[in-house]
């Protein structure tokens, strides 16, 4: 227990570190991101460029920083949208029922059977590049893991005796929903949130990777890591360090979504009688 | 053959939570347990839940959940030490000389696996058959307990079966070992008093034919003062008093064996006044509730229920599981909407909002609360809607409802987990009582509850209904609490009332087969005394 | 049961019309004249005058109502007729067939491959919780789940192929080459695999129904086998099918960066190329394969859920 704490915590720090560093980059960045130095082209990591240099001598460090602005500000934005939408979905299904949880559910079912990425390329062509396409790329099929956890734990708390009850005294709808249904939902849903954005992160570097993402000049942890892949063989930092920043704030969410979500799964769903 | 004559004798027996570390020991759950069941002997051993009796079985099969162990005393079968036993000793003594029945039969089936599966295994470990040997064994097995088509029977998944078949199926598979000893816990509190019966039968058959001991772990006493040889009496995981049965159901020795005896005996009301001639205040026209083919489990169907409520009545509603009690129930309250047919309220004007003046008291206690509110959340919460009331009169009628029940003010800052079932039982009615209600259904009200609690719950349910001249529908599997309570009786069978009589005749006559069944398995212990049921029930 | 059958297909077929629909309407809402990308597709020949537009669009009946359009270009589609591609020239078909075949084979020894690793180490896992063994492969688990595969897929290229060369860096050629294609997109399975093959275990583990099975006689080892892993695989099924439906459009990352020529280098190509009728090809060939598969596995967990008793809901 109290090992798992610590590496909850220690996700916890590095996570926030992250975050803090990509929101200050502007301050302390050692180099502007954009300044080119072709004289230290590809160079190793040393005193003056931790992570190396860029085919086109851009301190990859500086890149970093500036780069996860987008990469996470996507994921996070996409992420708020996605949990937003499917709650209110799950809620509506699992309230109302009939055809309208019919149809949403088979709409969930539908999207959720269709290939995230291929909508996502589907999309973008469509519409083109750019930030609103790929959001929207992302928020089409991201919706429905929410919609369908929310309806569940929905539908479980609607059997339970209380809700039931609450009815049969004539308790308003909306007190049932917000006093009896939502906080029984914010924990495992939050927990999926947190899992969610790691998985978003990875989606957004994807379709950046794929050059469907962000634009240039622009760029973001995808982009840097297509960018020097050619340049691998003789500058290996080049796409270890944003692929190895990318994979740290991934696992440090999955570690703390995980965490909430058990501890969601545990809490007060089932008293203990203490019947004598 | 088997091994006829098969003793059990347990000396001194502990079992303790592993310890946390550090040394300390553990937590004491058996202390010092000694008893002794001698072959053909049919010992109960009785006590609430919670009290050790279950561990007490699976420590005679050394199977204790993981983090309990067994820490003094000694446990011998046939003077075989089964606490030193090394472990495949033990493997061919489980299911073989040693039998075990279980609580919840469904559950204790593997659900991927036919019964002939099941029944296959102890006939291979411990009699050493295969193939068709196995089979035939099986299908003798099936037909003796009492499977009328054991061809069918065997090729069955244990959702396919009825939870009767399924304890059925269970003691066949408990007997395909040929035990000589069988440690049945609580085997049949998850039956009806038919079926109960019938498996108690069949052990004490087993045992006459057989020289079968069994040692049955119950709660229920009628069914102990029918079968039983001796009684122990367990109380938090120590035997407290063991005494043949005659002796301890009349001389019980200890304060907590006349609890358990008196919470068993609930003597029919005297009448609180002869059934008056009121007007009706509820009307059930044909009411049929229909479920697609994604009905919920649990949801039985309605047809054509036709039934009146009187002013100032309390009306039984007898059914087992399935009968379709909860639906109607659902469906007089208006949680779920009739599919044909009509419900009209006749309530009396000078009442609160219609919406409300019919209430229902739930079967679960503690599901009928929010876990994460306090209970003065929630009984604030059907006060909401009555937005002319000030804070004061809220905090004043919640005050008054929970005295009326008879519940502490101090209880309202607590959660449901920190509170008891019959507590939270009366903060359910309480919360009932804020509507002012003219209509209580209850729902299995006190079914979950312990027998103590259960009679205090009743005793106040018969205070409110004279006090403030509700009409009550009690919905019950309980013959018992049917009798006690209801001036009428309506029996549901497959979603249809059966039959409808006055409480006196329908016990003293009743007329549908299905209600003489009931009848007639409902051994009529908390009626006539002890002494008389054992003398009239030993068969 | 055929109820459900009925409903579900029902499902699949407007899953399919809706998506498809959408498909044929990427010629209106991407920019430039839709009659001229149509004819494009329909039209082999490079250049297309403007006197000629107009006669073709007759021709090709561009002038009916859209639904009509729509239904007579699907009925073409399914009938093998899925257009030109504006870039190769040659029709489509011709190259959505070959590159299914390729995903198919990547998709299925990835999946061979997570199976046959996650099966040992969830059941280890399971059999165990808490043991070190457990929090070593969660702690795997978790980590694959967080690994992007175009970071993975660079690296492995850079030891094995590049440092090492003992594997082709790219291309599909033969089994060597399949390699790290197929492990890379095997990361996730594997570690989604392991999750449910341990949660599996764990439940089946704690089933009341396996003391009871302790208490006919059997040994710790007997009961495990016969009542605790068939009964924690169950779950794994459907979570089969459901990866298999994902990896067939999941796959454009690892066969872009291994320049396989499947499904998704396919679509990746359509995109950039702005290739109407081969990403429309693509697309709905691989949705509906992909909401086919789900549907069948939907179909096999109901079977099984009703023999288990699980939900009939």
């Amino acid at each position: 227990m109290r090992n798992r704490f610590t590496v909850t915590t220690l996700a916890a720090a590095v996570l926030a570190l992250i975050v803090l560093a990509v929101l200050l980059a502007p301050w302390i960045s050692p180099y502007p991101p954009a300044e080119q130095n072709l004289a230290e082209r590809l160079a190793p990591p040393s005193a003056a460029h931790w992570l190396g240099t860029d085919n086109l001598g851009r301190d990859t460090l500086s890149r970093i920083l500036e780069g996860g602005r987008f990469s996470m500000s996507v994921a996070a934005l996409a992420t708020l949208l996605t949990c937003l939408l499917g709650v209110a979905i799950g809620i509506l299904s699992a309230r109302r029922r009939g055809w309208v949880d019919e149809f949403l559910t088979r709409s969930n079912d539908v999207l959720l059977a269709l290939p995230e990425m291929v909508v996502a390329l589907f999309i973008v062509a469509a519409l083109g590049t750019g930030f609103g396409p790929l959001l929207l790329a992302l928020v089409v099929t991201g919706w429905t893991p929410f919609a369908r956890l929310a309806r569940t734990l929905a539908y479980d708390v609607s059997a339970r005796g209380f809700v039931d009850a609450a009815r049969v005294v004539g308790c308003p709808p909306s007190f049932i929903v917000f006093r009896h249904v939502l906080p029984h939902l914010a924990a495992p849903i939050l927990g999926q949130a947190t899992l969610r954005f790691g998985h978003l992160l990875i989606s957004v570097g994807a379709l950046s990777y794929l050059g469907l993402g962000v634009q240039p000049p622009q760029s973001d942890w995808g982009s840097m890591l297509a960018a020097a892949q050619p340049f691998a063989d003789r500058a290996p930092m080049g796409i270890l360090a944003p692929g190895l920043v990318i994979f740290t704030v991934a696992l440090c969410v999955t570690l703390i979504g995980q965490r909430a979500a058990h501890i969601a799964a545990a809490p007060l769903l089932m008293p203990q009688a203490a019947d004598k | 053959m088997s091994p006829v004559g098969t003793r059990l004798v347990l000396e001194g027996l502990e079992v303790r939570q592993a310890s946390a570390g550090g040394g300390a020991p553990g937590k004491r759950l058996l202390s010092g347990v000694s008893l002794s069941v001698d072959p053909g002997e049919f010992v109960a051993l009785v006590g609430s839940s919670g009290s050790g009796k279950t561990l007490t079985a699976m420590s005679c099969l050394r199977l204790l959940p993981p983090g309990l162990d067994i820490t003094g005393g000694s446990i011998t079968l046939n003077g075989l030490d089964l606490v030193q036993a090394p472990e495949h000793q033990l493997n061919s003594i489980r299911g073989g000389r040693l039998g075990m029945l279980f609580q919840q039969p469904k559950r204790m089936f593997n659900p991927n696996r036919t019964i002939e599966q099941h029944l296959k295994e102890p006939l291979r470990l411990h009699a050493g058959l295969r193939g068709g040997k196995a089979r035939t064994k099986a299908l003798e097995l099936l037909e003796e307990v009492g499977f009328a088509d054991p061809g069918k029977g065997i090729r069955a998944y244990p959702h396919q079966l009825s939870g009767g078949m399924a304890q059925r199926a269970m003691t066949a598979v408990a007997l395909a070992g040929q035990p000589g000893m069988l440690l049945a816990d609580e085997p049949t509190s998850a039956l009806d008093k038919v079926l109960e019966r019938q498996i108690l039968q069949l052990l004490d058959r087993e045992r006459k034919e057989r020289g079968l001991g069994i040692l049955y772990i119950t709660h229920n006493i009628a069914s102990v003062a029918a079968y039983a040889d001796r009684v122990l009496v367990m109380n938090s995981g120590s035997i407290v008093e063991a005494a043949p049965v005659g002796e301890l159901l009349t001389r019980p020795k200890t304060d907590y064996s006349r609890q358990l005896l008196a919470a068993a005996r609930l003597a029919p009301e005297s009448r609180r006044r002869p059934p008056s001639r009121e007007r009706d205040i509820l009307v059930l026209d044909r009411v049929g509730k229909h479920f697609g083919p994604r009905r919920k489990l649990g949801h039985a169907a309605l047809h054509d229920v036709s039934l009146a409520l009187r002013r100032g009545e309390i009306l039984g509603v007898l059914g087992q599981s399935g009968s379709g009690k909860s639906t109607l129930a659902k469906a007089i309250v208006g949680l779920e909407a009739a599919s044909t047919g009509s419900i009209a309220r006749q309530l009396d004007a000078a009442g609160p909002r219609e919406a409300t003046a019919v209430q229902l008291v739930f079967q679960e206690p503690h599901s009928a609360f929010d876990p994460r509110m306090t209970l003065r959340t929630s009984l604030q919460a059907p006060l909401l809607p009555h937005r002319e009331l000030s804070p004061g009169e809220r905090a004043a009628r919640i005050a008054a409802a929970m005295q009326e029940v008879e519940l502490d003010p101090s209880l309202l800052d607590k959660r449901p987990g920190q509170c008891s079932g019959g507590q939270l039982q009366r903060a359910t009615i309480a919360r009932a009582l804020l509507l002012e209600p003219q209509v209580l259904i209850c729902d299995e009200a006190t079914s979950a509850l312990d027998a103590l609690t259960q009679r205090t719950i009743l005793n106040l349910l018969l205070r409110l209904q004279r006090e403030r001249n509700l009409s009550l529908i009690v919905i019950s599997h309980d013959m018992d609490v049917v009798r006690y309570m209801c001036d009428r009786v309506a029996v549901l069978l497959e979603g249809q009332v059966v039959e409808v009589a006055e409480t006196k005749d329908f016990f003293a006559a009743p007329q549908h087969e299905h209600s003489q069944a009931l009848v007639s398995a409902s051994i009529p212990c908390r009626a006539d005394g002890l002494w008389t049921v054992l003398e009239a029930a030993k068969p | 049961m055929l109820q459900f059958i009925t409903k579900r297909t029902a499902t699949l077929v407007a899953a399919v019309l809706v998506s498809s629909f959408a498909v044929f309407l990427i010629p209106y809402f991407t920019p430039g004249d839709p009659v001229r990308k149509i004819i494009r597709s329909r039209v082999a020949g490079d250049a297309i005058d403007d006197s000629a537009v107009q006669g073709l669009s007759e021709s090709l009946g561009l002038d009916d109502p859209l639904a009509v359009q729509y239904f007579r270009w699907l009925a073409d589609f399914f009938s093998g007729d899925m257009g030109l591609s504006f870039v190769s020239r040659t029709p489509v078909a011709e190259q959505v067939l070959p590159a299914l075949s390729v995903t198919l084979s990547l998709v299925l020894m990835s999946l061979g491959l997570a199976a046959a690793l996650s099966l040992p180490l969830g059941i280890i896992s399971g059999l165990r919780p808490g043991s070190t063994a457990d929090k070593a492969i969660t702690a795997i688990t978790q980590a694959l789940i967080a690994m992007p595969e175009y970071w993975v897929a660079p690296v492995l290229v850079l030891v094995f192929a590049l440092k090492l060369s003992i594997l082709p860096t790219a291309g599909w050629n033969d089994l060597s080459s399949a390699v790290l294609p197929a492990l890379t997109l095997a990361l996730r399975p594997i570690s989604f695999f392991t999750s449910a093959v341990r949660a599996g275990i764990i439940d089946a583990a704690a089933a009341e129904h396996v003391p009871a099975a302790r208490a006919r006689g059997l040994s710790q080892g007997q009961a495990i086998l016969r009542h605790v892993v068939p009964n924690g695989l169950v779950p794994l099924s459907t979570l089969f099918a459901v990866w298999f439906a994902g990896l067939l459009g999941g796959s454009v990352i690892v066969e872009v960066i291994f320049a396989v020529p499947g499904m998704g280098r396919l679509l990746f190509d359509a995109v950039v190329n702005s290739d109407i009728p081969l990403a429309q090809g693509g697309v709905v060939v691989v949705v509906a394969l992909a909401v086919g598969v789900t549907t069948l596995a939907d179909f096999v967990h109901r079977f099984l859920s009703r023999t288990v008793g699980g939900t009939l809901a």
